[in-house]
């Protein structure tokens, strides 16, 4: 792999989502290059895109006009979509586990399917990974039986089970008790010191501060500043963000 | 288990209501002055003298294959037409939605009659062929809407999750939408069984022997109109409630994660 191929690459990105009565223009004119290793934060107030902007880079969403790369390759046809969502996993806001399976299932089930291992293989690896996010312990719980960031961790393990080059989080600890996030932002914090390239969409501005290098301020649909991580929170260029910061201390947020 | 707590006032009205109904059935069981005589009926169960079954049992053996072959096929059908209603091209989905509103909105006893005589003519169907292809597509059709329902309300949160970790479409549909749909679908479809069980006794109409049909042989016979079908109520009634039971340990297999710890 080229060193200078980027690791994720948007090119003129749109996405336009149609229904009866009106046409909404969910992303428009979208650029973002990320290099391997990077951590970038999307932020911006709800429904600005930074979500469904997410969800295309893993072809959770088709997009109507525009490019999308991860490591040089484009997303053109169902196939190669299959082929690159195996190279990037996922953190949900709400979790997502499947409710049917215990927490060890949860984490075995994509490697036991996708890759060419033993049963007793996938779990063994989902039984370590559960041990990394402290949940040893909850292994055979079903996630009803969890708490918000306990259940969020375990979707961490299974996101890392499938061994994903990139690791896209939606909102991680948005669903969360306050006293519940840290835990969950801990553990993302040494996953990215641990090397990994991470798009987050978060609210959190100290988590985005501490973990990302870069970050990229969505509203309406648009990339409306991107730069650096400190430079654009300390010293925000357009009024749109400068405002968007305010809102944001004026709540209890972070 | 877990028992819940009623109020009181709720065993007090059920009390009232049994001894409403036992009161009304003592009085017309009087008013009626009958002779009652379930005995009698010991040789329609069981031939003594040549030591075979006797009407009844032969018809409960007609009710058990006709219906058990009948849900078998029906929801054979009734989970592709749903998957078609779900997720078919706009063709497919036409025909499935023409299917499915045919056998919904018309009686079974026509379709029977119609298939029996029109359709089993051409194709040289007997009369069971002909009656369990009535009740496979006349119950196929409401599982059909069953599952398209009950896919169509699934949360797609699991789904979307299944996808981003890049498993198959086939792969998703076996080990996550499956798995869940079908433990939403189960209390409906046990109802959607018991229907069945109990519309099997239609196909008495084209002459095929099950529990109706027996019975209605028996009071021809005996003259013991009463007695035999509440004998045979009383046999539906097992049947079902066993099927139902059967049903309800087959969702607690399939919810291990919903019950209470």
């Amino acid at each position: 792999m080229n060193h200078h191929t980027p690791a994720i690459e948007l090119i003129d990105v749109h996405k336009i989502f149609h229904s009866k009565t009106t046409t909404t223009h969910a992303l428009a004119d979208v650029h973002l290059q990320m290099k391997e290793g990077e951590v970038a934060c999307l932020i911006g107030p709800s429904g600005s895109g930074k979500s469904t902007c997410l969800r295309t880079i893993n072809g959770l969403e088709t997009i109507t006009r525009g490019a999308i790369k991860l490591f040089g390759t484009p997303y053109s046809s169902a196939s190669t979509a299959h082929a690159l969502r195996r190279d990037t996993a996922m953190i949900f806001q709400r979790f997502e586990l499947f409710p049917h399976l215990t927490a060890l299932e949860n984490v075995a089930l994509a490697p036991r399917l996708r890759e060419p291992i033993s049963k007793a293989d996938a779990l063994e690896r989902a039984s370590e990974l559960l041990s990394s996010v402290g949940l040893s312990a909850h292994r055979d719980k079903f996630p009803r039986m969890l708490s918000g960031g306990q259940q969020q961790r375990v979707a961490i393990a299974r996101a890392l089970a499938v061994r994903p080059r990139i690791l896209l989080c939606d909102e991680p600890t948005s669903a969360l008790d306050p006293e519940l996030v840290d835990e969950v932002l801990e553990l993302l914090k040494a996953i990215a010191k641990g090397g990994m390239t991470m798009v987050v969409v978060t609210h959190e501005m100290r988590f985005a501060r501490q973990v990302s290098q870069t970050c990229h301020f969505f509203d309406g649909g648009r990339v409306v500043e991107s730069g650096a991580t400190q430079t654009l929170l300390d010293r925000p260029q357009t009024p749109r963000l400068q405002a968007f910061l305010s809102s944001l201390q004026g709540t209890h947020r972070r | 288990m877990h028992e819940q707590k009623r109020s009181p006032l709720w065993s007090i009205a059920t009390s009232v209501l049994i001894a409403l109904i036992v009161f009304s059935l003592w009085r017309g069981f009087h008013t009626l002055d009958y002779q009652w005589d379930f005995l009698s009926l010991r040789e329609y169960i069981w031939v003594s003298e040549s030591g075979t079954p006797g009407l009844l049992l032969h018809g409960l053996w007609g009710t058990l294959w006709v219906s058990a072959l009948s849900i078998v096929v029906g929801s054979v059908i009734g989970v592709a037409a749903g998957l078609v209603l779900y997720a078919g091209n706009s063709f497919a989905q036409n025909f499935a939605r023409f299917f499915v509103e045919i056998f919904r909105n018309t009686p079974v006893l026509v379709q029977l009659y119609v298939m029996y005589f029109v359709v089993a003519s051409a194709f040289q169907l007997s009369a069971e062929q002909a009656g369990i292809a009535t009740l496979s597509l006349f119950c196929g059709a409401y599982i059909a809407e069953l599952v398209r329902g009950t896919l169509l309300n699934l949360e797609k949160g699991p789904q979307d999750a299944a996808l981003s970790l890049g498993l198959t479409r086939l792969q998703i549909a076996r080990h996550v939408t499956a798995p869940l749909a079908l433990r939403r679908l189960m209390p409906s479809l046990v109802g959607q069984y018991v229907s069945l069980v109990k519309d099997s006794s239609l196909v008495s109409v084209i002459s095929i022997v099950e529990l109706t049909k027996s019975a209605s042989n028996m009071v021809a016979i005996s003259f013991r109109s009463f007695e035999v079908w509440f004998l045979v109520a009383v046999v539906y009634f097992v049947l079902n409630f066993i099927l139902s039971r059967c049903g309800r340990w087959i969702e607690q297999r399939m919810s291990a994660d919903l019950q209470p710890a």
